[in-house]
Parts: C-alpha cells; sequence; structure tokens
C-alpha cells in the first residue's frame, strides 16, 4: 500500500475518543443534564444546551441504517480496498455514526444487518472504529 | 406577496469547460450575457446577491464577490452579500429578495452565480470529499460525494420499493428533455436507454456512472424585483409565489430520514405561502445531483405519493410529453452541473418555463412552476413556487 489512509485531526473535545479508541474501547458522550448519548463529540449537548458531558462506553452493537458498495476509489489510499462497504450505523445507545461493514461479502450487508465494532489500524497508532455483523460467519474475509 | 415580487430577467450561459476563466472571469463573462440579453435600468436595481467564488474547489472561497462586482456594475445597493447555502443558495437568495421586496426593504435586487468544477485528480477528490463529509468523523472512512447519495438511494430503495431501473429512468427522461435544450452538455450524445444506464460503470451501489450529474462549467443570473418593475422589462414575468426552506443535518450521517433527507418541510412552506397544492404545479425542477433526487424530491414535494417516485419516471410521465414535466432543460444529469452554481439551473428553467420564453421545450400549460434545490448532502432544502399570476 503506498498511500497511507486518512487520519482524523484530534482536539480538546475529541482526544478521549481517539485515545478509547487506541485502547479498543468505543466511547459516547453522555449529557449529565439530560443524559442523552451524543456523537460525534462536541463542547455542548445538542439537545439541550447543557456543556457538562461525560464519557461512557459504549456496547459497541448496533444496526445498519443504510449502506453502500463503493466500486470506484475516490482516493489512491481506497485503491486497495474496493469493493468497500460505506455505512450509518445506529448504535443501540441512539446517536448514528458513519462507518465501513467488514468482515462481511459487500454483497450481503443489508439494511438493518445487526452489527457490532471491531478497529482498523491506521498509521501513528490510531484505530478507527468500524462494524462487523454480529452473527459472524466462516465466511468472514477480513 | 405584498408587491408581486417576481423573477424579471434571468440568463443562463452554455455550460462547458473555461480552463481560461478564473471564477470572477466567469462572473463577468456570466453578467455580461445578462445585461446583453435583457434592458434593465441600473438605477432601479437597489440589491446584489452572489455566492462565493471557488466553493467547490475546496482551495477556499472568495467571500467578498459582493463588494467587487457591486462596484464593477457601479451599484451602491442598500441589500447586499455573498451568500451560500451550498446547491441551495440561489433559491435562498430568490427567497431573501422576495422578502426583501415584500416588505419595502428592496426594489430590484441581481442575484448571480459563476461556478468553476474542481478536478477529480490531483487531490481534487480528497479535498472535495474531506469538505462535503465531516472531516474527523466521516472523511476517515473513504467518503465521497457519489457514495454518499448511494448511502440515501439505497434506504429510499429499502423503504419504499424504488428500483434500479427506476433510477435509470430518471437519466433517460433528463436525456430526453436536454435533447430539446440547444445549451445541454449531453445533448450531442443521443438518447438514452435504460440498458445504457445500467451497463455503464458501477460508482457506489446502485449509482453507475450515468446516474451521476456531468460536472462542467458556467452560471447564470435572474433578477427578482417588484411587480410593477418586471412588468416593465418583461411582458410575463415568473412571480414568486412563496417559498420555503429548512435546514437539516450537517454531516449525512446525522440524517434522521436518509428516505427523505426531510425535504418535504421547505415544500409545505412554500405551498402554505402560496396557498397552493402539489395538485397546482404543472412543471417542477428539481435539483438533481444523482438520479434518486428527483424521484425523492418528487414525494417529498408532493407532486408523487411516497414510494411512488420511481414508478412516475418508469411510466415516463416525468418525459417529454408527460402529465408533469420535470427537469425540463434536462436537469445536471444532462445540462451539465456547474459547479457551484449548479443549484441556479433549475430557477433559471422554472422562470423561463413561467415566462413562456423556454423554446422547443416549453410546456403549454407553465402557469405554476415548483422549483426544488438542496445544499451540502441533502442537508438543506429551499423550494420555490413561480407562477404566471401575483
Amino acid at each position: 500500500m503506498s498511500a497511507a489512509k486518512p487520519l482524523p485531526r484530534v482536539n480538546e473535545t475529541t482526544r478521549p475518543y481517539w485515545d478509547g479508541a487506541r485502547a479498543g474501547r468505543l466511547l459516547l458522550q453522555r449529557c449529565r443534564a439530560c443524559a442523552s448519548f451524543v456523537h460525534y463529540p462536541r463542547a455542548w449537548c445538542p439537545r439541550c444546551w447543557k456543556t457538562d458531558l461525560e464519557w461512557v462506553e459504549s456496547q459497541g452493537k448496533g444496526r445498519v441504517v443504510t449502506f453502500t458498495i463503493v466500486h470506484q476509489a475516490p482516493f489512491e489510499s481506497y485503491a486497495g480496498d474496493v469493493p468497500y462497504v460505506l455505512a450509518v450505523v445506529r448504535l443501540d445507545e441512539g446517536p448514528q455514526m458513519m462507518t465501513n461493514i467488514v468482515g462481511i461479502e459487500p454483497a450481503r450487508v443489508r439494511v438493518d444487518l445487526r452489527v457490532t465494532v471491531v478497529f482498523e489500524e491506521r498509521a501513528g497508532g490510531f484505530r478507527v472504529p468500524q462494524f462487523r455483523p454480529i452473527a459472524a460467519s466462516n465466511e468472514e474475509s477480513r | 406577496m405584498h408587491r408581486e415580487p417576481a423573477i424579471a430577467a434571468a440568463t443562463e450561459i452554455r455550460p462547458g469547460r473555461f480552463p481560461e476563466l478564473d471564477v470572477l472571469d466567469l462572473y463577468e463573462r456570466v453578467v455580461r450575457a445578462f445585461l446583453d440579453e435583457w434592458r434593465i435600468d441600473p438605477s432601479l436595481v437597489d440589491g446584489l446577491l452572489v455566492a462565493p467564488a471557488g466553493m467547490a474547489t475546496g482551495t477556499g472561497a472568495d467571500l467578498f464577490v459582493h463588494e467587487n462586482l457591486g462596484d464593477s456594475l457601479g451599484l451602491h445597493p442598500i441589500f447586499s452579500e455573498t451568500l451560500n447555502a451550498g446547491g441551495a443558495t440561489y433559491a435562498v437568495m430568490a427567497a431573501r429578495a422576495a422578502l426583501a421586496i415584500a416588505s419595502g426593504r428592496a426594489n430590484a435586487v441581481l442575484c448571480a452565480a459563476a461556478g468553476k468544477f474542481p478536478k477529480v485528480g490531483a487531490g481534487g477528490a480528497e479535498a472535495m470529499a474531506r469538505m462535503v463529509s465531516h472531516p474527523d468523523f466521516e472523511f476517515i472512512y473513504g467518503t465521497f460525494i457519489p457514495a454518499l447519495y448511494a448511502l440515501a438511494a439505497q434506504r429510499h430503495m429499502h423503504d419504499r420499493g424504488t428500483t434500479r431501473e427506476a433510477l435509470a429512468a430518471v437519466a433517460v427522461s433528463s436525456r430526453e428533455w436536454a435533447l430539446r435544450h440547444p445549451n445541454a452538455i449531453m445533448r450531442s450524445k443521443g438518447r438514452l436507454t435504460i440498458g445504457d444506464v445500467l451497463g455503464s460503470r458501477p460508482i457506489a451501489e446502485p449509482f453507475h456512472m450515468l446516474d451521476c450529474s456531468v460536472p462542467c462549467e458556467g452560471g447564470a443570473a435572474f433578477l427578482v424585483s417588484r411587480g410593477d418593475i418586471a412588468r416593465s422589462i418583461v411582458s410575463q414575468p415568473a412571480y414568486v409565489l412563496g417559498f420555503g426552506e429548512y435546514h437539516d443535518h450537517g454531516p449525512i450521517s446525522q440524517s434522521r430520514d436518509f428516505a427523505t433527507m426531510s425535504a418535504g418541510e421547505a415544500a409545505r412552506q412554500a405551498y402554505a405561502s402560496a396557498g397552493l397544492e402539489p395538485s397546482d404545479v404543472r412543471v417542477a425542477e428539481i435539483y438533481d445531483a444523482f438520479t434518486i433526487n428527483p424521484i425523492m424530491f418528487l414525494e417529498e414535494t408532493g407532486l408523487a405519493a411516497a414510494g411512488a417516485g420511481g414508478r412516475f419516471f418508469l411510466d415516463g410521465r416525468g418525459a417529454p410529453g408527460g402529465a408533469l414535466p420535470i427537469n425540463t432543460y434536462g436537469g445536471l444529469l444532462s445540462f451539465g452541473h456547474t459547479g457551484d452554481a449548479s443549484g441556479m439551473s433549475m430557477i433559471i428553467e422554472g422562470a423561463l418555463q413561467t415566462m413562456g420564453r423556454a423554446g422547443d421545450r416549453q410546456v403549454a400549460d407553465a402557469d405554476v412552476v415548483l422549483v426544488h434545490t438542496y445544499g451540502g448532502m441533502m442537508a438543506e432544502h429551499c423550494t420555490l413556487i413561480l407562477g404566471r399570476r401575483p
């Protein structure tokens, strides 16, 4: 692989999330005032606008809201990955996140597929949350 | 509406590639074409709305276009800004202009746009993907524009039974219209069949190459004015009867409904402010970066029932001779997608249809025309309703 896949920028608000991922934990923010779960990380609760958020570990399980099988790599670092699955997963705690579905033949991915978090290694020790089917079969290709 | 705001003049240049022109050069070409076509007394124009130059290139945008173009035109407006709502920018301009006119704060507002399309090579695709998705929580998963739209298409197919063939039928319908527009980019390519679309190169499922709009460059300008001023410029203005806007998610992963993109809210406001219903609409111009969009937004604007949008196109009802002509200029799919200026094309066509100036593609009874635009990744929506009577 020549080009490395992109890395997130890390700031004060998002550092705990990426540190958690390095440790193999998917973290969410939870509002101490209204108990809402929040993802992507931010400095306030989008529901009640209180700024007192705590970090909690997600169960890491959810469902595929929608997905696409990408056939044409958008840029060089994905050239070796096509076809890959880009998806939105809704976590059981509520928040939705962009992700990839791995560990399954792309053509078998469906809306509402139950998935659980796994982590992809990136440069610099970064680990990026992805998802695989919960009922993993023997056909796992990754 | 009070003081009868209307589109009094509308011009779009022939889209193409203009490597020798930067965005401000292209603005000059657009405005010159507009001034050559219409006789407008500059002293009547007291508003100017323009878009940032160079948005879609991802290289940083010029946010002072209104100052420089205003000066160049010798205007000293009382209502002016460089405004951006992505592809919805120009419908939002029309809405802002109509509001200013109706409330007595302006009399005639010139709205203009020029758009380049970034080259996808040389890091362009990556810069673009970074811009259209959350750079830290979406882009890192290999996002790019067709894949992000495919997320909506896939959910629409799941929830509403829309078929792969129905998506292709949208491209076929748009091409039929493009054959009737002298400036449409794909006019020279001839007719399209469903098989052509299905047989083109897969990009991000369900989309193939011919489900995607055609990148090009261009621009357009229109004038919104008080009704009496409009009637002094053109015998049949396109009155702005109603409009609505709605801003939903930022990053597309936060959309609450991928099958609708919550676009119906803008349409509901537009109908309510116009005192009209979907059954009053005779022609619709719907922003179409990809083939799913006319299906999705036909349903969201109430012009087809939920789940009936695909069948509508399969039956040819939006094509020439159909019951409800859709994207009569060829759409971004076949007229061309002029980058930052793409949100202009459906407004210009909506205005020309309403004015009765659409040439070979004129729809006979275009009394009420709906224009639906959106910006971002279907994140913000603006619907306009234009008509022949104030």
